[in-house]
C-alpha cells in the first residue's frame, strides 16, 4: 500500500521535475550566456499555455494545438529577444530585473485583456483521460505518462543538441566562457536569438503540458518562475545538465513534501494543526533544499564556470 | 629581524603541487625580489601570504605573528599591504578619496555613521601627502575610472601606501607599462625602499637587478636559487630554467 | 571632467522645500476636498521608507536582497500579534510596540544576513529569497493569526497624548519618523560607514586587503535595513489595521527593488522618488486606461533605456 502510494509519488515528482527542466534548461543558458536575468521567462510559460488551450479549442485538437502554440511562442520568444532583451545583455543585472518586470506587468495585463480575469479551461485530451495500470494495484495516470515520456524526450534532444552539434559547441563555449561567446563574430547574434525562441518553445511546451494540470491563469507565470530559478541555482547557472539534475530534484522533494509531510505529521501532532502547517512546511523544503546545496557546494551542483 | 618568515610552506590543487615546502624571507627594510617564468607559482604564492587562499602546509610568519590561517583582513591590519597585478582600485571615487578610504582602513573605527569623512582632515592632509609621494598629487578630483593606465598602476601602489604598511607585498607592478610610466615606476619604488620590506614579484629583469637588494628564483613551486643579483646572473641552474628567455643575459 | 567634493549651496534648498510642502500637505488636500490622499500620501512615506532601507542595501552597499520583505511583515505581524495577544495594555503603545518591531526585523536580519552574506551575486539573491519564503509559509501555516486570510487590528497602536486613530495626525507621525530616517541614511553615506559600503560595492576584495572586514560591515547594513523595514511594517500595518502573509511575499520584495531602481540606485532620494512614482502611477493610471497596467510596463522600459540612473538620477545633470 505505503510502496504503492511511494512508487505513485516517484512518478509524480518525475512529471514535475522534468516540466521544471524544460522551463530551467532556457533560463539557465541565458542566464549562463548572456548574462541576462530574464523575470519574463515565466510569462512565455504562461503565454504558451493560454495558446495551447486557446489553439486546442480552436483546431479541435490537442497536438495541432500544442504544435502552433511552440511555434507561436518561439516567434513571440525572438521578437522580443530582437526588440528589448538583446540591449539589456550589457546592462547590470538591476537594470535587467527592472526591464523584465516591467515586461511581466505587459504580459499579464495583456493576457487579462485578450483572455479575460477568468481562468482558462483546458482539459485533458480524451485519448489521454484514462489511466494505465504499470504494475498490478498501480495504476497511473495516461496524461502524466505521457509528461515524462515527452519530458524525457526532449531532454534527450537537448543532450544530443548540446553535446553533438557545432550550435551546441558554440553554446557550451558561450556557457563557460562568456568573452569568448562574444569575440566569435556577427553570427552570435543570430545564435542568441535562435537559442531564445528555442527556450520560449520549451516554456510553451512546458505550459502546454502543465495546463491541464494546473490552472492557466495569469500569475501562473510568476509561481513556477521562482522554482525554476531554484533549479537554475541548485544545477549551476550556464549548465544544462545542472538544470536537469535540479529540476528532478526539486521536483521529487516538491512532490514528496506535499504527500508525506503532512502525513508525517500528523502522527505527532493534532490533525487540525498538522493540516495547517503540512502544506507550509512542503513548500519550504525546497528552499531548504537550496541552502543545503549552496552551503555544500557554493556555484551549483555543476558550475559551468571555473 | 625578518619582517616576513615562511618556511615549509605547501600547495597543491588535485595531484598538482604548486607550492612545494618552500622558505622564504623578507628582512626589515630589505626589498626581496621573486623572478620565475610562467606558471612558476608566483601567483599562488601571493594568495597565500596574502590570505586568498590557505596553504595545505607550513608556516608564515609575519611581524612577529603566525598568520597561517589568519583571514586576509587581519593581516592587512597588521601592515601586510599587498597591491594587484591587475590593478583593483575604485572606481567610482575620486583619486583622493581612494587614497582617503585606504587610510580609513587602519586609522580608527570606520563604524562611524554621523560625522561627515569630509571633516575628518587628518585623513584628506594623510591622503594628499601619499598622493605627492606617488605623483599623483595633480590628479587627486579626477574620478579613478577616468585615469590612464599609468597613472592606475601608481594608484595602485598609492593604496597599497595609504595603510601604513609594514610589509609592501608588489605583484608585477610594471604589468603593461610602457618604457617611460615603467621608469617613473621604478624611481618610485626606489624612493619607498629601505622604509618598508618590500617583497617585489616582477618579470621585468633590468628592474628586478636594479631595485633588489636579493632576489630568490621561483621555479615549479620551489625556490631553485636565492642571493645578489650578480650571484643570480652566473647561476647556472637559473641560466638553465631560463634557457631561451633572453631577459636575464 | 572633476567631480563636485563638497554639496553645492543650492541643492540644500529643496529638501526643506519639500518638506514644507510635507509639512502643508493635509490642509492642501483639505482645501480641495481630497482629504481620502492624506493616507494615500501616508502610505507612499512608508514605502519610501521600506525602499530607502533597502537602498541602503542595493544601491550603497551592492547587495542585491530579494527578500526584504521578510522585515517588513516580520514588523507588521510584531506589532499585530501584540496587539492581538495583550490588547489594552501597555503593549500597544507605539513606544513599546515600534521599537519592538525594530528589533525583529534587526535580529531576523543579523540571521538571514549571518547566513546568505557568505554568498555573493545571484546566489546572494536568490538565498534572500528562500529565506523570505519561508517566513511567509511560516505565517500563512499559522491559523490562530489568520493563515493566509491575514489578521484585523483593531485599533491603531496608542501614543501618551497623541491620536493616532487620525490620519492626518497618523501622517505627521510617519512623516517625522520618515524625514529622521533620510537625514540618518543621509549622513550614514557621507561618514565612514558609508565609504566603506560603497567601497564594498565598487571592490570588495580590494577592501579586505586594506584591511576591512567586509562580512561585518555588510552584516551591521543589513541589520540597519532589517530594522527600517521593520519599522515600515509596524507603520503599514497601523495604516491599513491589517497585516497578511502577502507583506512577505517574494513579489512585495520584487516590488520595493523596482521601487529602488526606478527611483535610484544608491541615491538618498531614490526611495522615495521610486515609491511616489509607483504608488502615483498605479492610483493615477487606471482612472485613464483600463489596462493600464500596459502603459505602466512601457514607462518602465522606458526608464531603463532613457533614464539608466533612475528618476533620482534625472535630477543631477
Amino acid at each position: 500500500m505505503s510502496g504503492l502510494l511511494f512508487a505513485e509519488q516517484c512518478l509524480n515528482g518525475l512529471q514535475f521535475g522534468l516540466m521544471l527542466f524544460l522551463l530551467a534548461a532556457g533560463l539557465t543558458l541565458v542566464f549562463g550566456i548572456m548574462d541576462l536575468i530574464n523575470l519574463a521567462h515565466g510569462s512565455l510559460y504562461m503565454l504558451g499555455a493560454y495558446l495551447a488551450a486557446t489553439l486546442t479549442q480552436v483546431t479541435g485538437s490537442f497536438l495541432p494545438g500544442v504544435a502552433l502554440a511552440l511555434l507561436a511562442t518561439a516567434l513571440v520568444g525572438m521578437l522580443l529577444e530582437w526588440s528589448v532583451l538583446r540591449h539589456l545583455y550589457r546592462r547590470d543585472h538591476l537594470s535587467q530585473v527592472l526591464a523584465t518586470f516591467a515586461l511581466i506587468l505587459i504580459a499579464n495585463e495583456a493576457t487579462r485583456a485578450i483572455w479575460g480575469v477568468q481562468p482558462l479551461s483546458f482539459n485533458v485530451p480524451a485519448a489521454l483521460s484514462g489511466s494505465v495500470e504499470l504494475l498490478p494495484g498501480l495504476s497511473y495516470s495516461a496524461f502524466r505518462l505521457t509528461i515524462i515520456a515527452v519530458g524525457l524526450l526532449v531532454a534527450a534532444l537537448l543532450y544530443l543538441l548540446i553535446g553533438r552539434t557545432r550550435i551546441g559547441m558554440l553554446v557550451r563555449a558561450g556557457a563557460s566562457n562568456r568573452a569568448m561567446a562574444t569575440a566569435m563574430g556577427t553570427n552570435i547574434q543570430r545564435l542568441f536569438t535562435v537559442l531564445f525562441g528555442v527556450g520560449a518553445a520549451l516554456c510553451a511546451l512546458a505550459g502546454a503540458m502543465l495546463g491541464p494540470l494546473l490552472a492557466v491563469q495569469v500569475g501562473m507565470g510568476e509561481n513556477i518562475l521562482i522554482l525554476a530559478f531554484v533549479v537554475v541555482v541548485i544545477g549551476g547557472i550556464g549548465s544544462v545538465r545542472g538544470a536537469f539534475v535540479g529540476a528532478l530534484l526539486v521536483g521529487v522533494v516538491d512532490t514528496f513534501g506535499r504527500a508525506f509531510v503532512p502525513l508525517t505529521l500528523r502522527q505527532f501532532l493534532p490533525p487540525a494543526l498538522a493540516d495547517a502547517a503540512g502544506p507550509s512546511l512542503a513548500a519550504i523544503s525546497i528552499y531548504i533544499l537550496m541552502i543545503l546545496v549552496l552551503l555544500w557546494k557554493p556555484q551549483g551542483l555543476f558550475p559551468s564556470r571555473a | 629581524m625578518s619582517m616576513l618568515e615562511i618556511s615549509g610552506l605547501k600547495k597543491l590543487f588535485g595531484g598538482l603541487v604548486v607550492t612545494d615546502n618552500l622558505d622564504l624571507s623578507v628582512a626589515e627594510g630589505e626589498l626581496h625580489a621573486l623572478i620565475g617564468p610562467n606558471g612558476a607559482g608566483k601567483t599562488t604564492l601571493i594568495a597565500q601570504i596574502s590570505g586568498s587562499l590557505a596553504p595545505d602546509d607550513g608556516r608564515i610568519v609575519f611581524a612577529g605573528h603566525e598568520i597561517t590561517r589568519w583571514p586576509a583582513y587581519r593581516r592587512a591590519q597588521l601592515g601586510l599591504s599587498r597591491s594587484f597585478q591587475i590593478t583593483s582600485i575604485f572606481p567610482s571615487f575620486t583619486v583622493l578619496d581612494n587614497v582617503a578610504l585606504a587610510i580609513q582602513a587602519r586609522s580608527g573605527s570606520s563604524f562611524r555613521f554621523w560625522q561627515p569623512v569630509k571633516a575628518e582632515s587628518a585623513l584628506y592632509e594623510a591622503a594628499l601627502e601619499i598622493l605627492a609621494r606617488t605623483g599623483l598629487d595633480a590628479l587627486g578630483e579626477n574620478p579613478a575610472a577616468a585615469l590612464g593606465h599609468g597613472e592606475h598602476r601608481q594608484l595602485e601602489l598609492a593604496l597599497a601606501l595609504a595603510t601604513q604598511p609594514k610589509l609592501l607585498l608588489l605583484d608585477e607592478p610594471m604589468a603593461g607599462l610602457g618604457a617611460e610610466d615603467s621608469q617613473r615606476m621604478v624611481e618610485l619604488i626606489e624612493r619607498l625602499k629601505s622604509q618598508y620590506a618590500i617583497l617585489l614579484v616582477e618579470h621585468d629583469m633590468d628592474a628586478v637587478f636594479r631595485l633588489a637588494d636579493r632576489i630568490s628564483v621561483l621555479m615549479s613551486g620551489r625556490i631553485i636559487a636565492s642571493g645578489s643579483g650578480e650571484a643570480i646572473r652566473s647561476n647556472a641552474e637559473v641560466k638553465l630554467a631560463y634557457l631561451g628567455e633572453e631577459e636575464i643575459a | 571632467m572633476t567631480m563636485p567634493t563638497g554639496y553645492s549651496r543650492g541643492l540644500a534648498y529643496w529638501p526643506l522645500a519639500l518638506l514644507a510642502l510635507a509639512l502643508l500637505l493635509p490642509q492642501l488636500l483639505g482645501m480641495f476636498g481630497f482629504d481620502f490622499y492624506v493616507s494615500f500620501a501616508t502610505r507612499i512615506m512608508i514605502m519610501a521608507l521600506l525602499a530607502s532601507s533597502l537602498n541602503l542595501l542595493v544601491g550603497t552597499g551592492g547587495m542585491v536582497s530579494l527578500g526584504h520583505a521578510a522585515f517588513f511583515g516580520a514588523g507588521a505581524y510584531t506589532v499585530a500579534i501584540l496587539a492581538r495577544e495583550w490588547g489594552g495594555t501597555p503593549a500597544t503603545s507605539a513606544l513599546l510596540s515600534w521599537p519592538l518591531a525594530m528589533l525583529v526585523g534587526a535580529l531576523l536580519a543579523a540571521f538571514i544576513g549571518a547566513i546568505c552574506l557568505r554568498t555573493k551575486g545571484v546566489y546572494f539573491i536568490m538565498s534572500t529569497l528562500a529565506f523570505a519564503q519561508m517566513l511567509f509559509y511560516v505565517f500563512l501555516s499559522l491559523k490562530s493569526y489568520g493563515g493566509d486570510d491575514g489578521m484585523s487590528l483593531t485599533q491603531r497602536s496608542t501614543l501618551p497624548g497623541i491620536d493616532l486613530g487620525a490620519d492626518v495626525v497618523f501622517y505627521y507621525v510617519v512623516l517625522a519618523l520618515f524625514a529622521v530616517a533620510l537625514l540618518l541614511l543621509g549622513r550614514l553615506d557621507r561618514a565612514r560607514f558609508g565609504k566603506v559600503l560603497r567601497g564594498i560595492k565598487d571592490n570588495e576584495l580590494r577592501m579586505e586587503s586594506l584591511g576591512f572586514a567586509v562580512f561585518r560591515f555588510k552584516l551591521v547594513a543589513f541589520i540597519l535595513a532589517g530594522a527600517m523595514a521593520g519599522l515600515a511594517g509596524a507603520l503599514m500595518g497601523n495604516l491599513n489595521n491589517f497585516v497578511s502573509p502577502n507583506m512577505m511575499h517574494w513579489e512585495q520584495s520584487g516590488v520595493v527593488l523596482v521601487m529602488v531602481i526606478l527611483g535610484g540606485l544608491g541615491r538618498l532620494w531614490g526611495g522615495l522618488a521610486g515609491a511616489a512614482a509607483m504608488l502615483l502611477l498605479e492610483e493615477i493610471l487606471p482612472n485613464f486606461l483600463p489596462h493600464w497596467q500596459i502603459l505602466l510596463g512601457v514607462i518602465l522600459l522606458a526608464v531603463v533605456f532613457f533614464a539608466p540612473r533612475g528618476l533620482a538620477g534625472i535630477f543631477r545633470a
